[in-house]
């Protein structure tokens, strides 16, 4: 990428913030980000350049081999293959860099975990770029590793002990997506144990050692009790986890080693030099010892997610980084005057670009559903401390500061608000969002804390800790509150209630009974009738969703257990029981609902045109949904411009919305998952609106199978919501934040060119006091032009680095599928004022 | 569907369809047949249709094409899961797919079927 020959200013002026953010930023971190590889998918392709990484599934194999016949228990042996591919895996330190540690052997590899399930093996079989030359040899070792897990996987193990037809249900792919399985999906951590600063591996490993040995004293004292049995579990889980935790200082230790080698054998600049040997340093003590400095701090925090992501499929990485870094930030910069404001900019750059980087081979679904981007690494910044004071620290304006400075569209950041953030960092947000980085995404702190103690009872100084579990979803990082496992299965594909109820229950578009077997369509003769069969497909839904993660949750810590994830969890050290154990757990499960508002702005069309103005029947709506509205353009139409739609002030429409969400907040208050607590939906998207779109057939609401589903969660429909900004938040603020749903997205479009200088921040900020007044949970900006975004269609070669919100995640405009960008365009440009 | 026993079960919903047990070796993986289910147009993909599941829009669950003769069920309350490298040379109700684009780089796009290594060349 050429330097531009403006001046910052005149780049600044024209808006230009990636070219800006380039001549802003320290050498260092500039050719940290160029020599960064893109691991998101574009469209649904890994991009030319990226390979499997085979080193990785060829050890985990080779260990499994080995240890076949061994008497050890299924959880030890995995905790050694886990330590296997840690004491074996070919590690490298990117040239400049100071934060160490990767998942492939490469830095251009996407890791790939055979032992997860067969199809996603299959996948790697055929998959079409991404295959390592010569692709002969290759295909031999994937055929080799995918047979030997074939019938051995996870999700083998699962399956047979699954309800069949449920099983089917989801696996077919058109109500939701995901599988239920504990090492696959998105992973909570307990961040108050680990943390904290007070303890790192070793204490834990000591901790583990007491524990043994008093089981073991325990287990051979004269008697005999279940909880005698029990024990030998106990001791054999602390044994794994112990193992993993031994393998994870290892680890650390052979960076130090390699960065060592590095300088005294190799380096001739001795300022390098001298970071190398820092690097060996830090890396000597981390992760067995627990951090000092920054530099430490966040080593420890990537080892931490890197060791996890050796042991499971991570699709999202919940964090807090500027209140657990904080005080380490505040030591070395305003104490300490160890770093200076600009070196540590670097450090905390750099972290974000090691993030970035970070990948693990996903199913077409998942990479379809999350364009762009390798999971939703989402992390929270802000929010109150456990006492209720304000947790913004000088890290927190460092994150921002730096991530205009590196602009990577993952990880993002989530802003918790709330009434005590100082002027100083709602600027920083501020001048993210106007920089067009599309986050933070600004949360409502208190109603979301109320809301986290209102569906799932945590206790108030709990909910406070919370971060986003995946895009939207809080949860706490506490010993019995954060969820160790969030099975994406439970994401339901809310348009299918609506067209089931044309359709019986029947998928046409996977030729399965799915749904239930509702009244024929044209039966029904009044509105309640219908929105009746809407709840009824609603409950079944949501019910064969949320039944097989229930069921994984409770098979997962014999089947599937987590020995790692389990080592840096307060409730399993404690307890010696498995992470993902429901009894030690409060729960935090939640029903993510994809393309919901389609259904409100389809009932009130049915309500509107066929039951209060008569102009057509119920036969002849489901005729021409079933015929995808063909020869019937003047009726769709009709469906389309005359019906009510969400997000204008209309409580015509806005009543439909609040009656559905409230039966869907009913029922899940009688959906519970195995800890006995409740599943609330959050209607949010990602990306999924364009890969449903051929999943979803013909809806009332004028839409015909194909065209791309609305952008999500309580978002209106592209151009649908003509009324201006307050509108769409009046709307929005009559739904119940706290009781109605665990949380809701709402996505809004700016002018970049309203949003200029000092005026554009106060119009933002007046905007952001209506939203916090009206106890919304959730906004998130894209300010972008639209014709910044045509002319990176037009030449998308020299709009590498425009980043756009796509849903609860962001994304390089270049790097989504031109559905996807059209989708993004079509979103009402809202003005302000 | 009347219960039955669990791998009776599993055979006639195609359960065993949507987990594949295994790979076969790297050269019979790359004998795609001339006629593959995935490049009929009554290939049915599902959300996961890119690990090369799948089903058939007009077959129902109890058929097999496999065989010689070939079983074809029409009436049922499910589809018949097929694979995408289904050799379907004896389904007498196969009909090749016409591609309008050459790069089929949208997701979502049918073409992305040639998506399947294996088919890239077909």
């Amino acid at each position: 990428m050429a330097v531009r020959a403006e001046t910052l200013k005149e780049l600044e002026e024209k808006q230009e913030w990636w070219w800006a953010a380039e001549k802003k930023r320290s050498s260092r971190l500039d050719y940290l980000r160029k020599a960064m590889w893109k691991k998101g998918a574009i469209g649904g392709l890994y991009p030319a350049g990226l390979y499997i990484d085979l080193e990785r599934p060829v050890l985990q194999t080779e260990k499994a081999r080995e240890l076949e016949f061994s008497p050890d228990p299924y959880v030890i042996k995995f905790a050694k293959i886990l330590a296997h591919v840690l004491d074996n895996k070919t590690i490298f330190i990117t040239d400049h860099s100071q934060l160490v540690g990767y998942l492939g052997s490469q830095p251009h590899t996407i890791t790939w975990d055979p032992t997860l399930a067969a199809l996603l093996n299959h996948e790697v079989v055929n998959d079409p770029t991404s295959i390592p030359e010569p692709m002969d040899e290759s295909l031999k070792t994937i055929t080799d590793v995918a047979n030997y897990w074939a019938g051995k996987s996870d999700l083998d193990k699962i399956l047979p002990h699954m309800d069949l037809d449920d099983a089917m249900k989801v696996l077919s792919g058109a109500i939701g997506w995901g599988v239920p399985l504990s090492r696959g999906g998105y992973s909570g951590k307990d961040y108050e144990y680990i943390m904290s600063g007070v303890r790192a591996f070793e204490d834990v490993i000591a901790e583990l050692d007491r524990k043994i040995e008093e089981a073991d004293a325990k287990a051979h004292e004269p008697g005999a009790s279940k909880e005698i049995s029990d024990l030998y579990d106990k001791m054999n889980m602390w044994e794994a986890m112990k193992i993993t935790l031994e393998a994870g200082i290892r680890h650390g230790k052979r960076y130090a080693r390699l960065a060592r080698i590095i300088a005294e054998n190799f380096e001739t600049d001795p300022d390098r030099k001298e970071e190398l040997l820092q690097i060996s340093e830090v890396c000597e003590r981390i992760p067995a010892k627990p951090p000092r400095t920054l530099q430490e701090s966040l080593q420890y925090d990537l080892f931490i997610q890197l060791f996890s992501r050796n042991e499971a499929i991570e699709g999202a990485w919940p964090s807090r980084p500027d209140y657990y870094h904080g005080p380490y930030y505040e030591k070395d910069v305003t104490i300490d005057k160890a770093l200076t404001e600009e070196e540590a900019l670097d450090l905390v750059g750099e972290f974000l670009i090691r993030a970035a980087e970070v990948s693990q081979y996903k199913v077409r679904w998942a990479r379809e559903g999350l364009q762009g981007i390798e999971g939703t690494w989402v992390w929270t910044l802000g929010g109150v401390k456990k006492d209720g004071s304000d947790a913004c620290n000088a890290m927190t304006i460092a994150l921002l500061k730096a991530a205009r400075l590196v602009r990577v569209a993952n990880p993002t950041f989530a802003f918790r608000w709330h009434p005590k953030v100082s002027d100083e960092v709602m600027r920083e947000c501020f001048e993210c969002i106007r920089q067009g980085l599309g986050y933070p995404s600004m949360r409502n702190d208190p109603i979301l804390i109320a809301n986290a103690m209102n569906w799932h009872g945590h206790p108030i100084e709990e909910a406070r800790t919370w971060v986003h579990q995946a895009c939207m979803s809080p949860s706490p990082c506490t010993k019995h509150g954060f969820q160790p496992m969030r099975m994406a299965n439970a994401t339901a594909n809310c348009a299918k209630i609506m067209e089931y109820v044309f359709t019986r229950g029947y998928d046409n578009v996977v030729n399965m009974q799915i749904g239930a077997e509702t009244p024929p369509a044209e039966t029904l003769t009044t509105y309640e009738q219908v929105f009746d069969a809407w709840v009824t497909q609603m409950k079944t839904i949501f019910s064969i969703l949320v039944r097989p993660v229930n069921r994984a949750r409770i098979l997962a810590p014999k089947m599937t257990p987590r020995p790692y994830l389990s080592a840096v969890s307060e409730r399993s050290v404690d307890s010696g029981l498995d992470v993902c154990d429901p009894s030690i757990s409060r729960g935090n499960a939640w029903i993510t609902a994809f393309t919901w508002v389609e259904n409100a702005d389809s009932l009130a069309a049915i309500k509107k045109l066929v039951f209060d103005e008569k102009k057509y029947t119920m036969a002849q709506l489901k005729e021409a949904l079933a015929n995808n509205w063909e020869g019937r353009e003047e009726m769709r139409l009709d469906f389309v411009k005359n019906a009510p739609k969400w997000g204008n002030d209309d409580d015509y429409i806005d009543s439909i919305m609040l009656d559905c969400l409230r039966e869907a907040a009913k029922f899940s208050r009688e959906l519970k998952c195995p800890s006995g607590n409740n599943w609330p939906i959050l209607p949010e998207n990602v990306s999924g609106n364009i890969h449903y779109a051929n999943i979803v057939g013909a809806l009332p609401n004028g839409r015909r199978l194909g065209d791309a589903l609305y952008d999500g969660g309580i978002s209106p429909g592209p151009g649908l919501d003509k009324k201006g900004p307050t509108a769409v938040l009046k709307s929005c603020s009559k739904i119940d934040h706290i009781s109605d749903g665990r949380a809701f997205l709402l996505n809004t479009r700016l002018s970049p060119t309203q949003l200029a200088g000092e005026k554009g921040y106060q119009l933002w900020k007046t905007y952001m006091k209506t939203w916090a007044d009206l106890g919304i949970d959730h906004v998130q900006f894209n300010c972008v032009s639209d014709e910044t975004l045509r002319s990176a269609q037009r030449d998308p070669e020299k709009y590498q680095e425009v980043i756009v919100r796509v849903a609860g995640y962001s994304a390089h405009f270049v790097d989504i599928s031109r559905k996807t960008q059209d989708n993004i365009i079509q979103r009402t440009v809202q003005g302000l004022g | 569907m009347a219960r039955m026993s669990r791998d009776d079960y599993a055979k006639a919903s195609g359960a065993f369809g949507l987990q594949p047990r295994g790979v076969d070796t790297k050269e019979e993986l790359e004998q795609v047949p001339d006629q593959p289910c995935g490049l009929c147009k009554h290939y049915l993909e599902s959300a996961y249709t890119s690990d090369g599941r799948g089903s058939c829009k007009i077959l129902k669950e109890g058929s097999d094409i496999t065989r010689d003769p070939p079983v074809f069920i029409l009436e049922g309350r499910n589809g018949y899961m097929l694979r995408i490298l289904t050799d379907a040379s004896r389904c007498t109700y196969y009909e090749r797919n016409e591609f309008i684009d050459k790069d089929g780089y949208e997701c979502s796009d049918p073409a992305f079927r040639r998506f399947m290594r294996q088919l890239k060349d077909k």
